[in-house]
């Protein structure tokens, strides 16, 4: 005989009937619960991308991704920023990035706060619900640059001045007098070639690459102390010119065999790996491109731009340009420098050019003079360059100043004149604040060992800071910083 | 004229992105068929119904099928005499429980992880749940379609055949003893009562491998004729619904955490895709609904849909179908808003 009910129905219409139940009990549940206890499905933010971080330069947008669909005029309405960032939303589904218009000003902490906005969903044509309060916070790096120190005590040896905290450090020992450095992208250490005080005259022959530690944006109290590392020795290879990548992982450097001098040109060095020479042509200035991928050489009578790797093929060659001045940060672009040998009718000037990855190759400025440094403007709308005017005045003088140049309009702003002429290179903050610079008194008639030398072979005997406030308007505000010291370097 | 030209365009998409599933679906099934030893295959399956369960929604790994090549598989899983709630675990978790899925939902929700793993968390658990409760009945009968039904016991009797007298050889077991079966060309002996997609060579003696391969194509042709006719049937209706119940409308139903829930849960049985791409198609819904309804998207389309009811049929009697559809359906929901409430 045929069961009318079989153990699967009882135990399904069992089953389906507790479901019911606990499902009616969820449903009440939220209804009863309110809005303010844990089984609250409002709306909320279930993300912030930059909760407590630590925001520098190259960060330009942070992520609020919410639960729900929101009505996205009431989160733009509503979001503060504090202290404030200007910057504009744009959405991806329960997503909006806020991309900030200029860089993250440094040494800051800053709080997002959002109340007040409302869920909207695609058909719910009433107000909905408004969203759980909410408050993230993140911190700007500190705002620091370092220097290589000229008095005292300090002569020769790297300086970190943590403008944030008004705090300076003596980076390196005595021993060692610096070069030239170049800090890594995190700020954490600085790369920098150096030569034993006792090598005397032929320190600049006898050059080693080291990092050191910072210790910036690390809150260990006390500091630690910088910790120095060995990078590339000089026993084989006398080591010159050098440039580290974006990323921070490879280091170019211009070498010279000790015993075989026409054995002269690149090498790479990368991390945990034997140094490796990039290639056998022989090459002039040299820069990374902002991709850690490219190198710029200058060879022959144009540039070439080469991969970083060991025996690869040019990748390009601009035989139009002689000098790649700088690339943008974010590798667009680059200013590079025409020195017009083609052209009989501009013969002996330079012209600054404009060229970006889309083929765009633009002439900025054309002049007599030197163009001795360029940098973008965090924000890529300008550029700041150190050039030099030539007058004639009997004899042939260079006169430097600091010049705005508008990307758009090739409009050239002279912002500075400086007194003396000099081979200085200027750094412009990561944040946009001012360009740091620094004016030297060189001598070559005292012969003393343990001064750092400016690139004429001339002995450093004084120094001086200065900080150029950048500003959109005509007026520039300048100022000379109470550190005395050379080659002063933002921190990224 | 013009929901009519929709209707046909619908279905034909619909059919077109099912067929190649399901004719990998039967393709895995006649291999089963053929080349795999039943006798190996319930030994190695845990009694355990609970263990059952998880194992049955596990098995998705080895045969990456969706919800349309499910059927044909767990249909054969069925007659090779493996129970009910191991096959119905199977039949709920394969479509999402297998790589393929899990990929594309990953390519899909890369930026949402927690959508990935707690889809594939849901599934697994609905398909277990499931699958223990219809553990629970222990006579096959009443879950399945008669014809299913018949051959299902005669094999299991065979098998219990087998291990009484294990020294007996297969061969000499001859359906011939059986009711109602009559002898093919080529000494193939076939039961009246059964069609042929359901013919059980591993009682005949052993044969060449070129007639195995004729008979696996064979019976490749008549489970693909079989299903094929319920999937077309299915997906007419499934095209027919999404005119006169636009996705439109079912979208504006969701008003609210708990509407938008349901609005998803009843897009996804209607709309009938596939759950190898039906990530790429939430998607776009990712900016107008919550996680939560989403997810139930993701997890309650795979396990029912329109067009693949057609197909549950000719294994399962429409009451079964029905606890399925309704426990899955609570138990979606139940998950979903539980994630919702505490994220």
């Amino acid at each position: 005989m045929k069961r009318l009910l079989e153990p699967i129905d009882k135990i399904a219409i069992a089953v389906i009937l507790a479901f019911s139940i606990a499902i009616g009990l969820l449903v009440w549940g939220g209804e009863a619960c309110g809005t303010d206890c844990i089984f609250h499905t409002g709306p909320q933010v279930s993300n912030f991308s930059w909760q407590n971080k630590l925001v520098g330069g190259q960060d330009r947008a942070f992520i609020l991704t919410f639960n729900r669909p929101m009505d996205r005029d009431s989160v733009e309405k509503n979001l503060v920023i504090n202290p404030s960032l200007p910057g504009k939303f744009s959405w991806s589904g329960r997503r909006v990035a806020y991309t900030l218009t200029t860089p993250v000003p440094y040494g800051k902490t800053y709080q997002v706060e959002l109340e007040g906005a409302k869920e909207k969903f695609a058909a719910g044509n009433d107000e909905g619900e408004e969203m759980q309060p909410f408050v993230g916070e993140f911190r700007s790096r500190d705002r620091a640059f370092a220097y290589i120190g000229s008095q005292g005590e300090e002569k020769g040896r790297l300086i970190l001045y943590n403008w944030s905290k008004e705090t300076k450090t003596l980076l390196t020992p005595d021993n060692l007098v610096v070069f030239e450095f170049k800090p890594y992208p995190q700020s954490d250490k600085i790369l920098f070639s150096a030569a034993e005080k006792s090598s005397g005259d032929n320190a600049l022959l006898q050059l080693q690459l080291y990092t050191v530690t910072t210790g910036l944006n690390q809150n260990n109290d006390p500091p630690k102390t910088p910790e120095i590392k060995l990078v590339l020795d000089n026993n084989q290879y006398q080591n010159n010119k050098f440039d580290l990548s974006q990323d921070g992982k490879i280091i170019a450097v211009q070498r010279v065999n000790r015993q075989n001098p026409a054995d002269f040109g690149l090498w790479i060095v990368e991390e945990n790996k034997q140094p490796q020479p990039l290639g056998d042509s022989p090459s002039g200035d040299f820069l990374i491109a902002p991709d850690s991928k490219t190198i710029a050489v200058a060879q022959g009578e144009g540039i070439a731009l080469l991969p970083l790797q060991p025996d690869a093929e040019p990748l390009d060659f601009l035989s139009q340009f002689g000098r790649v001045v700088t690339f943008s940060p974010n590798g667009i672009s680059a200013i590079m420098v025409n020195f017009n040998k083609d052209n009989p009718n501009l013969r002996y000037t330079r012209s600054l050019f404009y060229v970006n990855s889309l083929g765009v190759e633009k002439e900025l400025v054309n002049l007599e003079g030197s163009i001795l440094d360029c940098k973008f403007h965090p924000n890529t709308t300008h550029l700041y360059c150190l050039l030099t005017k030539l007058e004639k005045n009997g004899e042939y003088k260079e006169k430097p100043y600091l010049a705005q140049i508008d990307l758009q309009t090739a409009q050239v702003l002279p912002v500075l004149a400086l007194p003396e002429y000099q081979d200085s290179k200027i750094s412009i903050a990561p944040d946009g604040l001012g360009i740091l610079f620094d004016q030297i008194l060189t001598t070559d008639s005292v012969s003393e060992v343990s001064l750092p030398k400016n690139n004429s072979g001339e002995a450093i005997i004084d120094s001086r800071l200065w900080l150029l406030v950048t500003s959109s308007s005509e007026i520039h505000h300048v100022e000379q910083l109470p550190l005395v010291g050379l080659y002063p370097q933002w921190m990224p | 004229m013009v929901q009519i030209h929709n209707a046909f365009t619908l279905f034909l998409s619909l059919l077109v992105e099912a067929m190649p599933f399901l004719l990998i679906g039967v393709l895995l099934s006649s291999s089963l068929l053929f080349f795999m030893d039943e006798g190996l295959l319930i030994t190695k399956l845990p009694k355990n119904p609970f263990l059952g369960s998880v194992v049955g929604s596990c098995i998705g790994f080895l045969f990456p099928v969706c919800e349309c090549g499910n059927v044909p598989v767990a249909r054969r899983l069925l007659l090779k005499g493996v129970s009910p709630s191991i096959a119905i675990s199977f039949l709920l978790a394969a479509p999402t429980i297998n790589p393929v899925v899990i990929w594309s939902t990953w390519i899909a929700f890369g930026e949402q992880p927690s959508i990935v793993w707690l889809r594939v968390l849901f599934s697994l658990i609905i398909a277990i749940f499931i699958g223990f409760v219809f553990s629970q009945q222990k006579d096959p009968q009443p879950l399945l379609q008669p014809t299913l039904v018949k051959r299902v016991t005669r094999w299991q009797s065979n098998y219990n055949l087998n291990l009484v007298d294990s020294k007996q050889k297969k061969e000499e077991i001859s359906p011939l003893l059986q009711s109602g079966t009559f002898l093919l060309n080529q000494g193939q002996i076939l039961s009246m009562d059964t069609s042929l997609a359901e013919a059980k060579p591993d009682y005949l003696p052993l044969q060449s491998k070129l007639s195995k391969f004729y008979r696996f194509s064979d019976n490749v042709v008549q489970e693909l004729r079989e299903l094929g006719g319920m999937l077309i049937l299915g997906s007419a209706i499934a095209a027919i619904i999404q005119v006169f119940v636009p996705r439109e409308f079912v979208i504006s139903l969701g008003q609210d955490a708990i509407t938008s829930i349901l609005a998803m849960m009843l897009l996804s049985a209607i709309v009938s895709i596939c759950s190898t791409v039906d990530s790429f198609f939430v998607l776009s819904f990712a900016a107008t609904f919550t996680s939560s309804s989403l997810l139930a998207f993701l997890i309650f389309g795979p396990m029912i849909d329109i067009k693949g009811i057609g197909l549950m049929l000719t294994v399962f009697k429409p009451r079964i179908i029905i606890y399925i559809f309704a426990l899955a359906a609570q138990l979606a929901f139940i998950l979903t808003f539980t994630y919702g409430y505490l994220f």
